[in-house]
């Protein structure tokens, strides 16, 4: 199958989650035989061929909102889709979330290759509610792009069952595919235990954009609850985002400043080093359609955990690959944590149970192979 | 030039306004030589049919936007829907977009299709002031519809100064002020079309050489 693939963030750009789910997607395609393109946004208009995936990148000017940025980039993204439909035909045109939504709907309207939209978000739960104009746009963007597609992805049940209610999709072309994982690539880390904490120190890691969606600021409150317990925690907080010096203030305000360490951004290599040097990754999120953090936890064998949110509700198993926790509650956050790193043997276990879960249920191959399934209902739906 | 259509594009249709009678004034004048004119604008409704002597198709959008930038660029995948089921369906010669809130839409079906298109500024943003929020990503689009255009028309001096800030190349901006304009458009159409059939011509006349070449076992290197 051909398949063209639209994304506003592909590496080595990365922002969200979004970048890794299509790259993985896409080189699980492409083993299993698939031809696969790539428009994406870039610094500058540039195609390359990247791990056997063909990226064209183009470039739009930035403008004083996310929106008219997005707009014009969807302009450049479909006059690039238009070059390459004189040469060649796809299958199925496939739109990562809002951003590409404009974009991916002329290239159906003039190719006549069915659309698939996968939504791994929503506006109404990122920001808690529509209250802006741009939220609006945004949302309406995303029903746009449900309503365009023949088929819609979602990648959590509880996104699913928002977008039915919310955007009244019918719930034959709705399909939850969650996200997947190469667990082997978490495994092969190397602990950088000692750089992180003292000898006799546990460190406990968040790693994430350092925003509200992501509850930082639950954590933070929770920090100062899980060191009257247990002073040997100590916390690697890491994430970029405009977030970082808002909240090393907040905890340095709190009086847990030397317990929290904020490294900023963290480059996939350090990061699979960092998943094997602590007892514990938690993930106290008051919204995670999916949260890829937790199956990437698990693969590198450290339990998780994180609030009973969204896909964290499939991923974690309570007191089996980790411990659900209340979401926006410190004392439940602290909570988890404590009990989590307590007892050595059963962090071992957990962990152990985490990553046989990771490898076996969310691999890519397997979601690779749902995802085909959506495609093929395109195919005879179109 | 001597039949087939051409495929207006502006943003509205609104009798009385600048950018309608200006659209109806040509296509007047171009039905005087058999030439259809289609014109394609958004509306309140979806509304098909012959107006002021001219093949309208108003199409319908349900979407807002948070301003009137994004909602000219979100209207754009409605019009390039619409201008997509045209070219199906009729014999278009040539694409004329109106401002830049036609450009993306036109730029792009003149790709897809290989249909030459050529743009009416009525005015360009660097002339407006630079000085509304969107303003330079309203440049960046009439700077892109000046390099993939055949030519540039404007009817105002100041419109052409104010260009001057691209670099353009020579005679790629046409000034046509004078009372008889229509008259002028369409010999820049002609103009146009001409060079694209002799462009079609040397393309076809290059491969049955190159064929015949092979065939005679001659390399063309």
């Amino acid at each position: 199958m051909k398949i063209l693939m639209l994304t506003w963030e592909y590496p080595p750009n990365k922002v969200g989650g979004v970048a890794a789910h299509v790259e993985d997607l896409s080189k699980t395609l492409d083993e299993q035989g698939h031809d696969i393109t790539v428009i994406t946004f870039g610094d500058k208009e540039e195609s390359e061929v990247r791990d056997g995936i063909k990226v064209h990148r183009i470039n739009a000017k930035e403008g004083p909102d996310i929106t008219s940025w997005v707009l014009m980039s969807n302009h450049r993204m479909q006059k690039k889709g238009v070059e390459l439909l004189k040469k060649e035909d796809f299958d199925i045109i496939h739109a990562h979330d809002w951003s590409a939504v404009t974009a991916a709907a002329s290239l159906k309207e003039v190719s006549d290759a069915p659309m698939v939209t996968t939504l791994h978000s929503l506006e109404r739960s990122r920001v808690g509610s529509i209250h802006s104009e741009m939220s609006k746009l945004i949302n309406d963007l995303e029903w746009y792009g449900a309503y365009e597609a023949d088929e819609v992805i979602t990648v959590g049940e509880d996104i699913y069952n928002e977008i039915l209610h919310h955007f009244s999709v019918p719930e034959e072309k709705l399909h939850h595919v969650p996200n997947g994982v190469f667990a082997e690539k978490f495994q092969e880390g190397d602990s950088m235990r000692d750089e992180i904490a003292l000898d006799w120190e546990i460190p406990v890691l968040f790693v994430g954009r350092l925003c509200h969606q992501k509850g930082v600021r639950h954590l933070i409150q929770s920090m100062p609850k899980v060191l009257d317990k247990k002073p040997e925690v100590k916390f690697i907080v890491a994430g970029g985002g405009g977030g970082v010096e808002h909240y090393r203030n907040m905890a340095e305000a709190m009086g847990v400043g030397d317990k929290a360490y904020f490294p900023g951004f963290v480059p996939d290599d350090q990061l699979i080093d960092l998943y094997n040097s602590v007892d514990a990754t938690v993930m106290p999120s008051v919204y995670e359609p999916f949260g890829i953090v937790a199956l990437e936890s698990m693969s590198a064998g450290t339990p998780v955990v994180g609030s009973y949110v969204g896909g964290i509700k499939q991923t974690v198993v309570h007191e089996w690959t980790g411990l659900h926790v209340e979401p926006a509650n410190p004392d439940s956050i602290a909570w988890g944590i404590e009990k989590a790193v307590s007892d050595p043997t059963w962090n071992n276990w957990l962990g152990k149970n985490g990553k046989k879960r990771a490898e076996k249920k969310f691999t890519w191959y397997r979601v690779a192979d749902m995802t085909l399934d959506v495609y093929k209902e395109a195919l005879k739906q179109s | 030039m001597d039949s087939g259509s051409v495929l207006m594009i502006i943003q509205k249709y609104n009798d009385g306004e600048k950018l309608s009678e200006y659209s109806k004034s040509l296509a007047s004048f171009l039905k005087e030589r058999n030439i259809e004119t289609h014109l394609v604008c958004f509306g309140e409704q979806e509304r098909e049919g012959v107006f002021d002597g001219m093949n309208l198709h108003e199409f319908s959008f349900k979407l807002h936007g948070d301003n009137y930038f994004s909602w000219s660029m979100l209207i754009q995948t409605r019009f390039m829907e619409k201008i997509d089921e045209i070219i199906e369906k009729k014999d278009v010669k040539l694409i004329h977009a109106n401002d830049w809130t036609a450009v993306p839409a036109s730029l792009t079906a003149s790709k897809l299709h290989d249909i030459p298109f050529v743009i009416t500024y009525h005015s360009v943003e660097e002339e407006r002031g630079m000085d509304k929020p969107h303003s330079h990503q309203i440049s960046d689009l009439e700077w892109e519809g000046v390099e993939e255009a055949s030519f540039i028309i404007v009817h105002k001096e100041k419109t052409k100064e104010a260009m001057e800030v691209y670099d353009l190349p020579e005679n790629k901006v046409k000034l046509l002020a004078d009372e008889d304009w229509e008259e002028d458009v369409f010999q820049l159409y002609k103009n146009i079309l001409d060079v694209n059939e002799n462009l079609e011509k040397m393309e076809k006349e290059a491969v049955e050489n190159e064929n015949f070449n092979a065939y005679m076992g001659v390399s063309s290197e």
